[in-house]
């Protein structure tokens, strides 16, 4: 049984009588322990995919199973444990919190799985060690340089070891050698047995994954450019 | 420059039409502060900062006469007739002293004889205050004599009873039945300062060395004019002296007694002084916080439009420039709340006013520019101190910050939040002490209120009478006596009775009276009643019998006392049967009952020590009848009158009305500042809960991507709501804290002012904070609700 499973996943966003089709029966199936990554123009809707399979949205129409279980039989409190148990969450746009210190935002999903003080600072320490911030961990994001933002929120979504990370571009912000950095800690996460998803342009990065999937006009398709309508294993 | 601050101009109405509701709350608010303001600048000014319609009034101070009671200081009073003709005689400080004192008239002129508020004054009187007459003439020193024959009107009594004609002057009218000839009249404007009634009618007193009144009618309000050069306190030095003095002289009537002066402004509004005061500091306070709002709105805007801003200084916009925008847009709300407020203001004036009686309050004296200038200032100040230093600081966005928050989506910063902590604090730290005062007040006043008074005020009707001077000790017994006897016989009327009581706060007749334990004689309120009193008034005597008509002039003289005044003359002792020492040459009286004490000038004047004696036996001129009916007191008032008439035509009644009438209006002042008090409270509390509530959506619409975020990191919607509400709780918290410590240091400070004697309960500290949580609570919950209904991502895309 696939851990992730797309089935018809349509998502339609309505705003001011213009219906914008994003997604139209997508059909995705991810294997526990896949890493996978998403490629595809801007606006075809990458982000959107990734915000339905972190269960911060959800589908207009068509079936989400996670592990098994349909999204939609699931309480908000069942959502909330999966978010802060199963997945970590690298945003695009890093979504830090502002009058939160870098250590705090890096906390944050600690915090929420109600982990004892000593064992979170001591895991907040590692990861932001592992992203290079482990220097900067009193400051506030709007101290921090795009690139150091960005790799607080790596820092934040690989803390508690999560077994599903989904990550929005990465390292959209970094250099070379600070990409490579944010790569070897997600390659390291997966070699632990967790499952990635990433969206990625960066062909060398996408080279890391096992397969990797096309978003265009809202379909998938694989890597030579075929339509999948139903979903592709590798 | 011009055209670009006209188009700045046009901008920021541009901006408010855009989004009204922010200047809208934010000029309401100020207008509340406004108008509160000018209610009591108003108030203050016609009273504190009035000025006094005389001729170099600074040089015009108020003597009094003091009582040397065994161990107690007695509040300064009246002086009599022997004070102030000696005083007068022998200073040299003063160029002169004269006194005025309030009298009832029957005034007859040509229709009904009308009760009327007269003053029999000193001749030099209108010299003293440096006012003439506008028509006719001042009294002459021949017109001074006993039985004089003119008088002078005051300009009110001139146009309501003789409408304002000229030839009114050399007209004879019939004052208590005496023919008297209209010699002038006063100024419009005039007034005596330190009287509350303002007289209508001025006769001379006539009285001099040789001729000399009832030694002990006392009851002079005094005036003295200072040489120049000369202080107050050389005034009061030198007046003691000669009050000394004249207690070796006068060893029988004029002993234990001294002197003080107090300034005029002190005499007249001492008492409204520290009620005025307490209202301008939650004036003051109610206003701050109406800025405290004003400001927190403009930086909540400005952190709106940080982005925006940050983008302008960008594109080439001058630091000046964005200051102006912000002052121009503080300024036009500022402005817009002064105009507002002032109308407001007026209306509110009206409104409390419209049930004052008293004159000074309700005659306008300020200059009609003085408050819109007054406002136009404040507002002016208080838009540039709001506008002037969260625009400074916007020019100093740090633009990369501003830009970067803008670009990377990251929700508020430490600075933001800190702010918007920081004005719930003030917020709630101020408005703490107000309302605490305000409850305190409101409990103080319940108090006041339900004071058992002990007696029963239902179904009483009180009238006043004086009886003609021309009548001796033995006929005004007698005319006494058979008032009664016909009021009794009348239809509706359960019993009657008359006292010298009043009724009214501050306004009471007074004795000394000693005892075989007490020989230093002490002073006590006098009461001359007719047998059927204590039945009329419902008061049980605590021992003994009431008097009778054995009791009379020929009788042994009786005495009736108060439980309070018998412990202080036989203590330890049972006072019945005991006699009481009367200031010679009374003789010395025995105690035939014992009075319960009761606050007959209603509940805001403290317990007296109380003397009743016979008014068959020892009696004066001015007579309360006291009526006990069956009926609704008020239609007895005409068969009363009635029954007056039919023995004296030029016995007028006057201030006539139900007991329970009077004592409701003897705390009036009491109640007209609680009242006050409370309508500043309400506002305060209004302001301050518009505050947190406005200041807490905000922090939290603000937080609405943080929410998502902690939402996609696995926070529950409970957690969610946690946090935030804990946050509001936590700010609220803290200025309570700060709240309670500010007050503390406030009833430290002025506890005189402001709790006068109250104490705070906790039920109100508890009520108040529960208020103010509440206002937060809702504020903090009823947005963190919909973090249930929406999707996650929602929230991240839809914070700024
Ligand atoms: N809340 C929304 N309301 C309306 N349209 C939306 C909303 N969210 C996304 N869209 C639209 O959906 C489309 C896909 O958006 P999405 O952010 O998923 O694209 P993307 O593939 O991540 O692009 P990029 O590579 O630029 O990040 C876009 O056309 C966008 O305008
Ligand atoms: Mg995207």
């Amino acid at each position: 049984m696939p851990l992730i499973e797309l089935n018809h996943v349509s998502k339609i966003f309505q705003t001011e009588e213009v219906e914008t089709h994003v997604l139209s029966g997508v059909d995705l199936a991810i294997e526990r322990g896949e890493y996978v990554s998403i490629a595809g123009p801007s606006g075809c809707g990458k982000s959107t995919l990734l915000s339905i399979l972190g269960l911060l949205d959800v589908p207009t129409s068509g079936e989400y199973l996670f592990d098994g279980r349909r999204l939609d039989q699931l309480s908000l409190l069942e959502l909330a444990q999966i978010r802060n148990q199963k997945i970590g969450f690298i945003f695009q746009s890093f979504n830090l919190i502002g009058d939160l210190s870098v250590a705090e935002n890096v906390a944050l999903p600690l915090l929420y799985r109600r982990v004892a003080t000593a064992d979170r600072d001591a895991a907040v320490a590692e990861a932001l060690y592992r992203v290079g911030m482990g220097h900067r961990a009193k400051h506030y994001p709007s101290q921090l340089s795009g690139g150091q933002q960005q790799r607080v929120a790596v820092a934040r979504a690989i803390v508690g070891k999560p077994p599903v990370l989904l990550a929005d571009e990465p390292t959209g912000n970094l250099d070379s050698k600070n990409g490579a950095a944010v790569m070897a800690l997600i390659h390291d996460l997966h070699a632990g047995g967790a499952t990635i998803c990433m969206v990625t342009h960066d062909p060398r990065y996408a080279e890391h994954a096992d397969r990797t999937v096309h978003l265009f006009d809202g379909n998938l398709a694989d890597r030579d450019g075929v339509l999948h309508g139903v979903g592709s294993a590798s | 420059m011009k055209a670009l601050l006209l188009h700045e101009l046009r901008s920021v109405l541009a901006a408010f039409r855009r989004r009204p509701l922010v200047p809208f709350i934010a000029t309401s608010m100020l207008a509340l502060g406004f108008a509160a303001n000018v209610a009591v600048f108003t108030v203050i000014s016609r009273t504190l900062l009035r000025p006094l319609p005389y001729a170099r009034a600074e040089r015009i101070v108020v003597p009094t006469l003091t009582f040397i009671g065994p161990g107690q200081a007695e509040d300064p009073g009246p002086a009599g007739s022997v004070e102030l003709v000696q005083w007068k005689l022998r200073s040299r400080v003063f160029t002169a002293i004269e006194g005025v004192r309030d009298v009832y008239m029957t005034l007859r002129d040509r229709g009904e004889p009308q009760g009327i508020a007269g003053s029999t004054v000193t001749g030099g009187i209108f010299r003293l205050f440096g006012v003439r007459p506008i028509v006719g003439r001042d009294f002459a020193p021949e017109d001074d004599v006993p039985n004089a024959r003119v008088v002078i009107l005051s300009h009110g009594c001139w146009q309501r009873r003789f409408g304002g004609d000229a030839n009114a002057i050399g007209r004879t009218i019939f004052l208590d039945g005496k023919p008297m000839e209209i010699i002038g009249v006063m100024p419009r404007g005039f007034e005596i300062a330190t009287v509350d009634r303002q007289p209508e009618i001025f006769v001379p007193a006539g009285f001099s060395l040789a001729n000399m009144p009832t030694p002990t009618s006392r009851g002079y309000h005094v005036f003295g004019r200072l040489r120049d050069g000369a202080t107050l306190q050389q005034g009061r030095g030198e007046l003691r002296r000669i009050t000394a003095d004249l207690g070796r002289e006068y060893p029988a009537t004029e002993q234990r007694l001294s002197a003080d002066v107090q300034d005029l402004r002190e005499a007249g509004f001492g008492k409204q002084r520290h009620a005025l005061l307490v209202l301008w500091l939650m004036v003051a306070v109610v206003y701050v916080l109406a800025c405290v709002n004003v400001a927190s709105l403009l930086s909540a805007q400005i952190a709106d439009e940080r982005g925006i801003t940050a983008l302008r200084l960008v594109f080439g916009a001058g630091r000046w420039e964005i200051v102006r925008y912000r002052l121009l847009q503080t300024l036009i709300t500022t402005l817009a709340g002064a105009v507002a407020g002032y109308a407001l203001g007026r209306l509110v004036l009206r409104v409390v006013l419209a049930n004052v009686a008293d004159p000074k309050l309700t005659n306008p004296v300020e200059h009609v520019w003085v408050m819109p200038l007054f406002l136009l200032a404040v507002s002016l100040v208080t838009g540039i101190a709001v506008g002037l230093v969260p625009a400074l600081r916007e020019t100093r966005t740090r633009l990369t910050s501003a830009l970067s928050e803008q670009s990377t989506r990251m929700s508020s910063s430490v600075r933001a939040t800190r702010l918007r902590e920081a004005f719930i604090v003030t917020e709630v730290a101020l408005a703490v002490p107000l309302l605490l005062a305000t409850a305190a007040t409101i409990h103080q006043f319940r108090a006041l209120q339900q004071t058992p008074l002990g007696f029963d005020t239902r179904n009483v009707l009180i009238s006043q009478i004086v009886v003609s001077p021309k009548y001796d000790k033995v006929a005004r017994a007698r005319f006494a006596r058979e008032l009664i006897r016909r009021i009794e016989a009348m239809p509706g009327v359960e019993t009657a009775s008359t006292t010298t009581c009043f009724f009214t706060p501050g306004n009471t007749m007074t004795t000394s009276v000693g005892s075989d334990r007490l020989p230093e004689p002490m002073s006590v309120n006098l009461r001359r009643i007719t047998p059927h009193y204590f039945r009329a008034m419902r008061m049980p005597l605590v021992a003994g019998r009431a008097f009778t008509d054995g009791d009379g002039v020929d009788a042994p003289p009786v005495v009736i006392i108060s439980a309070s005044l018998a412990k202080r003359l036989y203590p330890n002792e049972n006072a019945l049967g005991k006699r009481v020492l009367r200031a010679p040459p009374a003789a010395p009286a025995t105690i035939v009952g014992i009075a319960p004490d009761v606050y007959d000038e209603g509940a805001s004047v403290e317990l007296q020590p109380t003397y009743y004696s016979p008014y068959l036996q020892t009696n004066n001129i001015y007579i309360t009848i006291v009526v006990k009916t069956k009926v609704d007191p008020l239609t007895l008032r005409e068969p009363v009158r009635r029954a007056v008439w039919s023995l004296d035509r030029d016995v007028t009644p006057s201030n006539e009305a139900a007991l329970a009438d009077l004592m409701h209006d003897a705390i009036g002042n009491e109640r007209l500042q609680m009242q006050m008090l409370t309508g500043f409270g309400l506002v305060a509390l209004l302001l301050a809960t518009v505050g947190i509530y406005g200041m807490t959506s905000y922090a939290v619409a603000s937080r609405t991507r943080e929410i998502g975020v902690r939402l996609a990191f696995g926070a529950t919607p409970r957690d969610v709501i946690r946090e935030i509400v804990g946050r509001a709780v936590r700010s609220v918290s803290i200025g309570l804290l700060a709240g309670a410590l500010l007050s503390l240091v406030v009833q430290r400070v002025a506890s005189a002012l402001i709790y006068a004697g109250a104490k705070l309960e906790w039920q109100s500290v508890v009520a108040i904070g529960a208020v103010l949580f509440a206002a937060a609570l809702v504020a903090a919950a009823v947005p963190s609700m919909r973090t249930r209904a929406v999707q996650p991502v929602w929230l991240l895309r839809e914070g700024n």
